[in-house]
């Protein structure tokens, strides 16, 4: 039916050639449907129905329908309805995309004009994260469990297995033996969202407007926890971190069913030269699942680790051993908050050349959901970690310093500027802070339990003493700006640009810093035709064809000085021992008397965080564009942008940034369209980075503290570089013949290529230390490799006035080759190297596919 | 009429004003102002007063001239003026809209981009906005080429359904004459915009993460990324760039393509909560 319907000329009333008069002028339906819609008409519309047809080859196909949905069978593309004429000051329309597919979209629009607008929009959105596998299930909302007799069978198998369990042993064995019949989980959220906005036009200068929207997020997502199974083992010694790893974490589904409602009203008044408004936002954001209880498959009793406080005391091995006994483990999603917040704003024409204007935003965030209990683990005792520590029931939230936060954060937004504009001159100044004041209390814990819930950490044990307390940081940031532009020539213009950028910080690393910036631009206009242009075109007289040419310089130099960087007080060696022979020998240590400064990071001296630290900035741009006539365009571009920050230093070294484009487009005289694109962008970083020693051998054996005393051997320094590159090509014809045989046809093809390379190299600097070549010595990796292409070809065929026919092909195959998720294997054991042998996957993730969709569709309009 | 809906069959019985639109125009431009009729200017001449009320004359000064002639270097059209010379006419309605805020003197006005840059009065091709491009997208991204590669990234916001609609589009975080904030947003700051759509980020957390709070920008680059998560850089990079952490349970490592620190998301496998906790225990916002 399709094929009769595409192929053979008259059809469904169409008009066949051969039985037109002679003299009559040819008269395509789409001339019809032309002059059709030439006459004034109140109500229009458009169906477009179809069937397709889909096939998806690959593993993990999921990325194909990530965020957007392509069911087989019949569907419901396009639903459109309008009222609108010239009689009427109403105006509706009615728009569905997408119908009754888990991506659709409705939108609603009534309008009379001069007095109020409605609009309301329906929205679905979809997020697939692949196919998960596990033997936890949620029994509850937000509880996982795990069967009682599997992990009565596990924790049985670990207990007595003291040394590495081989990769086919008898506790992988029967992990595997139980994934295999675990059920299957689709991992997927779905994003409903819905908007009313409504604005009502009182008098010629007053306008009210209100807005209410509602999003709803449900579903699940993979998430995670890296708790431990870990089991003391002497003589595994600091090699291989120490102790046996039966699990090192694992993956979960988060559930998802969270809520936010926004309400919003303000009002708009202006006169001849002036306007101004203020708006009032409520954002209620709710979440029905507030935590996560997951239980741990390796036990099935509560017990806590290795504890310091034992008599005699324990082997250097058991610091941190025995990790994830706990039956149950709970975690904190994301709290309900409610935010406010009122603007105000204003602009003055001062004179037709001259504009003031200015805005203030005063929002509060507020948080106040009750506290979990620091853990659910019975058989944890802080003392056994702290003999001083205050804690008798971890348990118990009474025991908290509060049974809340309280939360309350303050966000102050301004922007003032002034624009003076003359004939040849330009000059804008402009001025904008955000000013977020954390007004949280803070809150000093006596300590928490961590690692799986089997041990308690205190500030004396594990933070240098340093109290375990919520920093009330906050900050403001500023920017100043002025900016000049002059017409040096009708073809040239001139513009100029300082701005300062200043931030003050509290509890962090950079208290303030400024930041000067410069910016030069040339843009320059040449008629290559001498003097006619494109405007000169008329609806009588059509295009008229110049040339014209296009240039545009620009240059931006900036430079960020912190005013101090503030860091730990370590202390420098010059004669580390241990140090490899011709290297370095320095290192910089914490030592017992080293006393740590109060409200800042517990960071190495040396890092400079590159969002604070020193920087120098160089970006500039080219860019080429020549047009001939209405109907022709090239053009070409290239953009830079280089950060260099201090390299005596740890953290980022460099960042640099380079964008080459080139596009060029024609639109024939028939009506078809070409265009091609190619762009290629390359971003490389580097940073150093410097592995620690692990433990430190110089503390005193027994310590608890010696987990702690770290040590920064230069020669553990490594540096690490990132290469990505983007190549990205697209092109298309569209072809619509307005005469001959093809005139009720029209064709759309367009293919589109992206491709990405990550390559990363490390380099050690220095011979590491012979006891950190694990975490010190560098090692390949290889290429990541991620390529998108999409082709895409419609070919319509008008049948009648209101009935056009279409087919359409859409390949799209995708590779991603990422070693970070090509092995996750739902219980990744034995298979890869010493570090990550036991983690419980879920397995939900993209990997490479090919995807087929045809579709067939029947669009109708009137 | 008696097929439409009972409210907007009352609006046609309303009185309109009698001038008809282009009438000295519509003997030569007759398909324009027939348009022109329909569209929110067009009406506007009809059924609004006084300076709201937009004829052809509004844009096209000097027209009797013209009509008197027949020349069309009479006539002053918008299409002939320089840039400043559009805004400026279409300023005259359009300056008192609060969506005009910070229009003058903004990056669109400062790099010579004019209304008519985006938008055509009468040959528009879109369905809302009169836009001179099907989309707004379409429009948006025939300048802003170097975004338009973001629509095929391994991770996007500017992802499209089946039938190349987008869902997240530019004028969901960006406004075009002008915005509240930097980069012409629709919010005062990069924060207050995501939170529009992702309000459980927002807080405030017992335990915040003080970049998060700062510029979610400083991990995620919100058009596209070649890395999962629009993360400027694959996870465990991305943290180790701040990160040489002084306990040595952590200590950061060069790392190994399979090792703990590499692997699924990397350092967020354990450290879930990245952007912020609410936990008692969370301090390391890793619940």
């Amino acid at each position: 039916v399709i094929s009769v319907l595409l192929f053979t000329p008259p059809a469904w009333g169409q008009e066949s050639e051969k039985d037109k008069p002679k003299p009559k002028a040819k008269t395509s339906a789409r001339d019809k449907a032309k002059q059709k819609t030439e006459i004034p008409s109140a109500i229009h519309g458009t169906v477009e129905i179809g069937v397709r047809i889909r096939e998806i080859q690959g593993g993990h196909t999921d990325k194909f329908q990530e965020v957007r949905a392509v069911p087989k069978g019949f569907f419901v593309q396009k639903l459109k309805l309008d009222y609108n004429s010239a009689d009427s000051p109403y105006t509706f329309s009615l728009r569905g995309l997408e119908i009754r597919e888990p991506d659709q979209r409705i939108t609603l629009d009534l309008w009379k004009i001069g007095k109020y607008r409605s609009q309301f929009v329906a929205d679905q959105t979809p997020h697939r994260f692949g196919t998960g596998q596990s033997f936890l299930q949620q029994t509850s909302p937000g509880v996982y469990q795990v069967s009682a007799t599997l992990r009565a069978s596990l924790q049985a198998l670990t207990g007595s297995d003291l040394v590495r369990t081989p990769a086919n042993g008898a506790l992988p064995t029967l992990v595997r033996q139980e994934l295999r019949t675990a059920p299957l989980t689709q991992v997927r959220l779905r994003r409903d969202q819905a908007l009313f906005r409504q604005s009502y036009q009182i008098s010629d200068n007053v306008e009210l407007h209100g807005q209410f929207s509602w999003l709803r997020n449900r579903g699940t997502r993979p998430m995670s926890a890296g708790s431990f199974v870990r089991r003391p083992f002497a003589a595994n010694g600091i090699a291989d971190i120490g102790g046996i790893w039966e699990g090192i974490g694992q993956e979960f589904l988060e559930p998802i069913d969270q809520r936010t409602y926004g309400f919003k009203i303000g009002a708009r008044f202006h006169g001849e030269k002036w306007s101004a408004g203020v708006d009032y936002d409520l954002s209620i954001f709710r979440n029905r699942v507030e935590s996560l209880i997951f239980e741990n498959p390796f036990r099935v009793t509560d017990e806590q680790g290795c504890t310091p406080n034992a008599t005699p005391p324990p082997p250097l091995t058991c610091g941190a051993s025995n990790r994830f006994r706990q039956i149950r483990w709970q975690t904190d999603l994301n709290p309900n908050n409610d935010s406010h917040r009122i603007t105000f704003w204003a602009k003055v024409d001062l004179t037709p050349q001259t504009q003031v204007r200015g805005l203030f935003s005063l929002a509060y965030w507020t948080q106040n959901d009750a506290f979990l209990p620091w853990t659910l683990n019975t058989a944890i005792r802080p003392t056994d970690w702290h003999t001083a520590s205050p804690i008798t029931n971890p348990r118990d939230v009474n025991q908290l310093p509060a049974l809340s936060l309280n939360g309350k954060m303050r966000d102050v937004n301004q922007q003032y500027a002034l624009v003076d504009r003359r004939k040849k001159f330009q000059f804008q100044a402009q001025y904008r802070s955000q000013s977020v004041d954390n007004q949280s209390p803070v809150l000093d814990f006596p300590g928490y339990a961590a690692f799986g819930d089997t041990t308690w950490r205190a500030p004396v044990t594990d933070f240098y003493n340093l109290p375990i307390e919520n920093l009330d940081w906050d900050f403001r940031r500023q920017n100043a700006e002025a900016g000049f532009e002059w017409d040096i020539l009708p073809q040239l213009t001139w513009k100029v640009d300082y701005e300062w950028e200043g931030w003050n910080r509290r509890q962090r690393d950079v208290n303030r810093n400024n930041e000067h910036s410069i910016r030069n631009r040339l843009d320059f206009e040449y008629n290559l035709s001498g003097g006619k242009k494109n405007s000169d075109e008329t609806q009588e007289d059509g295009p008229v064809s110049v040339t014209t040419l296009r240039l545009k310089l620009d240059y931006r130099y900036a430079n960020r000085r912190a005013i101090a960087y503030n860091t730990q007080p370590l202390s420098f060696n010059a004669n580390f021992p241990g140090s490899p022979a011709g290297g370095p020998t320095t290192a910089f240590e914490v030592l017992r008397t080293t006393v740590m400064n109060r409200g800042l990071g517990i960071e190495f001296n040396l890092l400079r965080r590159y969002d604070e630290a020193d920087r120098t900035r160089n970006e500039g741009s080219v860019t080429v564009e020549l047009l001939k006539g209405p109907n022709t365009s090239f053009s070409a571009s290239y953009r830079f942008l280089g950060d260099e920050h201090d390299k005596r230093f740890y953290g980022r070294l460099s960042n640099r940034f380079s964008y080459i484009d080139a596009e060029f487009s024609h639109a024939f005289e028939n009506g078809s369209f070409f265009y091609a694109s190619y762009s290629r962008e390359m971003n490389r970083f580097t940073y150093r980075d410097l592995a620690h020693l692990l433990p430190n051998p110089a503390a005193p054996p027994g310590a608890i503290v010696q987990g702690v005393l770290a040590q920064f051997p230069t020669a553990n320094t490594w540096e690490r570089t990132s290469r990505s590159s983007l190549d990205s090509f697209q092109f298309g014809i569209n072809a619509a013949p307005m005469e001959g045989k093809l005139q009720n046809w029209q064709f759309d093809l367009s293919y589109a290529l992206s491709f990405t390379r990550d390559r990363i190299s490390t380099v050690n600097p220095f011979t590491v230390r012979a006891d950190s070549i694990i975490h010190a010595g560098v090692n390949p990796y290889p290429d990541t490799v991620v390529r998108r292409q999409d082709v895409n070809l419609v070919i319509t065929r008008r049948i009648s006035e209101k009935y056009e026919i279409g087919v359409r092909y859409w390949y799209e195959p995708y590779t991603q080759d990422d070693f970070s998720f090509n092995v996750l294997a739902p219980y990744v054991h034995g298979t890869v190297t010493s570090d990550a042998p036991k983690y419980l996957f879920q397995d939900a993730r993209y990997a490479s596919y090919h995807a087929n969709v045809a579709s067939v569709f029947l669009r109708y309009t009137f | 009429k008696d097929a439409l809906p009972p409210a907007l069959s009352q609006s046609t019985t309303q009185p309109v004003k009698a001038a008809e639109i282009g009438k000295d125009c519509k003997a030569c431009h007759e398909a324009t102002v027939e348009s022109f009729a329909l569209n929110t200017h067009g009406k506007s001449a009809k059924f609004m007063e006084g300076a709201r009320s937009a004829s052809c004359e509004t844009c096209h000064t000097n027209s009797a001239k013209h009509v008197e002639s027949g020349k069309k270097e009479d006539i002053l059209s918008p299409a002939k003026m320089s840039s400043r010379e559009i805004n400026s006419s279409c300023l005259q309605c359009h300056s008192q809209d609060k969506h005009t805020f910070a229009w003058k003197g903004g990056k669109h006005d400062r790099k010579d981009v004019n209304c008519l840059s985006c938008h055509s009065q009468h040959h528009s091709k879109s369905e809302e906005k009169l836009l001179a491009r099907p989309t707004t997208e379409e429009t948006c991204l025939s300048c802003h080429t170097s975004v338009r590669k973001a629509q095929f990234q391994r991770s996007t916001h500017l992802f499209r359904t089946e039938h190349r609609n987008m869902k997240v589009g530019c004028t969901s975080c960006h406004n075009p004459h002008g915005g509240d904030g930097d980069k012409m947003l629709v919010d005062t700051t990069v924060n207050n915009v995501c939170y529009g759509c992702h309000a459980e980020k927002r807080g405030p957390f017992l335990w915040d993460h003080p970049p998060v709070r700062e510029n979610c920008m400083n991990c995620h680059a919100p058009h596209g990324s070649n890395n999962a998560k629009l993360l400027t850089a694959r996870a465990h990079l991305s943290c180790q760039q701040c990160h040489i952490h002084m306990l040595p349970r952590h200590s950061t490592t060069a790392g190994k393509p399979l090792d703990i620190w590499s692997l699924n998301r990397g350092c967020v496998t354990c450290h879930s909560q990245v952007h912020g906790s609410n936990h008692p225990g969370g301090r390391t916002l890793s619940r």
